[in-house]
């Protein structure tokens, strides 16, 4: 017979679970939900740093998006910890990064132990935020500018790292030639477009 | 002969094999328009992923808003706020919020486009008169409420309308409640459902849909929206075009 705290704890996985499956479906319910439920625990965790409540938000939402970008990109396909865990974890290395940015409190006995390693649950992750460079900045504007059938399978193949197969089944193309080809067209019109681009 | 194009997609495919990553890594040190290529594909994946995060990060702004409301509405109102001290210090944040608008230009941002259109739509549906106040229907309720500014009160009686009864215009105004209140998806998805249905009003709804939509950064559908408004010409014509103007 099942104890009610074992019980409990596995009520919690099977919905953790669920959650996971609708976020990776794209649901915004989901999307929703997950934030406002582990919202006052990561800034009851992250005001032990320092930091104020307001910048914190700013850290959780990147750290939100990390999370959720992890799952989309296919890094994290099996939930082997709890939702509220990864986001914790996620969430310290950007705190991190945030305090490395401020050049402040970085001697702190308890901050070294955990500056420089990320956890294990989170170590194939991509996880940090770099600026970006001039090129790209150009390339984010003429990208966003595409039409919708180039934007969508230019992040299928980049972003959500689809293979071809997935590329056709998805995009409705009717072979895996259709898809390669659409997708070099549409690199092509976004090269020309850039370099047809009055100077910045 | 080597195809590129399959190099460099199993390459973005993490697919490659040691055969053809020595390849690879050849003809990027001796072939340039390999190269170049390369580095086009490798920018436009981190502009993608920008792209994608800045979306992500501008509807959980709208969300937190959106948290922010209802833990302000939750709290007891409290009428010592009306200090003078209280009010001198709404005055200098007042003052801060708009240097920090104006210097930042932001005159085109989705919160400055949406507030500058942004007006809700009056009851146009039910005359409340004061002689029948006898007759103090569900739906009088539900449209003095509105009327009356009460929007908490509003959206519980046309929610209770709503599955009550089969008047096509209170899902149009339910959701007027719920983006006055400040819950941008949840008033864009029924918006939207209004599209899909008979109703006299759905070229309204399309204005707020995509005026909400721009609120979430949600750019792509509101231009469709607009273009779709203006194309029908009979509500907000002027409006969508110079929204338009502001968003391509």
């Amino acid at each position: 017979m099942l104890t009610n705290e074992t019980y409990c704890h596995k009520m919690e996985k099977q919905l953790d679970q669920q959650l996971f499956t609708a976020l990776k479906n794209g649901s915004e319910t989901a999307f929703t939900a997950v934030y406002e439920d582990n919202r006052a625990l990561f800034l009851n965790f992250g005001r032990k740093y320092g930091l104020a409540d307001e910048v914190l938000l700013d850290v959780y939402q990147d750290a939100y998006i990390a999370f959720y970008e992890n799952i989309k990109n296919g890094k994290l396909v099996v939930l082997n910890s709890k939702i509220a865990t990864y986001l914790i974890s996620i969430g310290k290395f950007k705190i991190m990064e945030q305090l490395r940015k401020n050049k402040k409190n970085i001697h702190h006995d308890g901050l070294l132990s955990i500056a420089h390693e990320t956890d294990d649950e989170i170590e194939n992750f991509d996880i940090v935020q770099e600026d970006l460079s001039k090129e790209q900045k150009v390339m984010q504007l003429y990208f966003d500018a595409l039409g919708e059938k180039c934007q969508d399978i230019l992040k299928m193949f980049y972003y959500k790292n689809y293979t071809i197969k997935q590329i056709v089944k998805e995009g409705g193309y009717n072979s895996e030639n259709v898809a390669k080809a659409t997708k070099s067209r549409c690199l092509k019109s976004l090269k020309d477009a850039i370099k047809n681009a009055p100077k910045l | 002969m080597i195809d590129k194009d399959e190099l460099l997609i199993h390459y973005f495919q993490g697919t490659l094999s040691e055969k053809d990553k020595v390849v690879f890594d050849e003809l990027i040190a001796k072939d340039p328009e390999f190269k170049a290529q390369f580095t086009f594909e490798k920018n436009l994946q981190v502009a993608i992923k920008n792209s994608e995060r800045n979306k992500l990060k501008q509807k959980l702004k709208t969300l937190e808003e959106v948290i922010e409301h209802k833990t302000q509405t939750q709290k007891p109102s409290n009428k010592s706020w009306f200090t003078p001290m209280r009010i001198a210090a709404s005055v200098a944040i007042l003052i801060a919020a708009s240097w920090f608008f104006y210097t930042n230009n932001v005159a085109n941002n989705p919160e400055q486009l949406f507030a500058n259109n942004y007006e809700m739509y009056p009851n146009t549906v039910y005359a409340i008169t004061r002689g029948n106040s006898a007759e103090n229907t569900l739906e009088q309720k539900a449209f003095t409420a509105y009327e009356a500014n009460d929007l908490p009160t509003a959206t519980r009686l046309f929610q209770e309308l709503q599955e009550k009864s089969g008047l096509d215009y209170i899902d149009f105004y339910l959701a007027q409640t719920y983006l006055a209140q400040g819950e941008i998806l949840k008033s864009v998805a029924l918006f939207e459902k209004i599209l899909e249905e008979k109703t006299d009003f759905k070229t309204e709804a399309l204005w707020y849909a995509a005026l909400g939509n721009i609120k979430t950064g949600q750019e792509t559908k509101a231009i469709l929206q607009l273009e779709a408004l203006v194309l029908d010409g009979s509500y907000k014509k002027k409006e969508a075009e110079n929204l338009l103007k502001k968003l391509k």
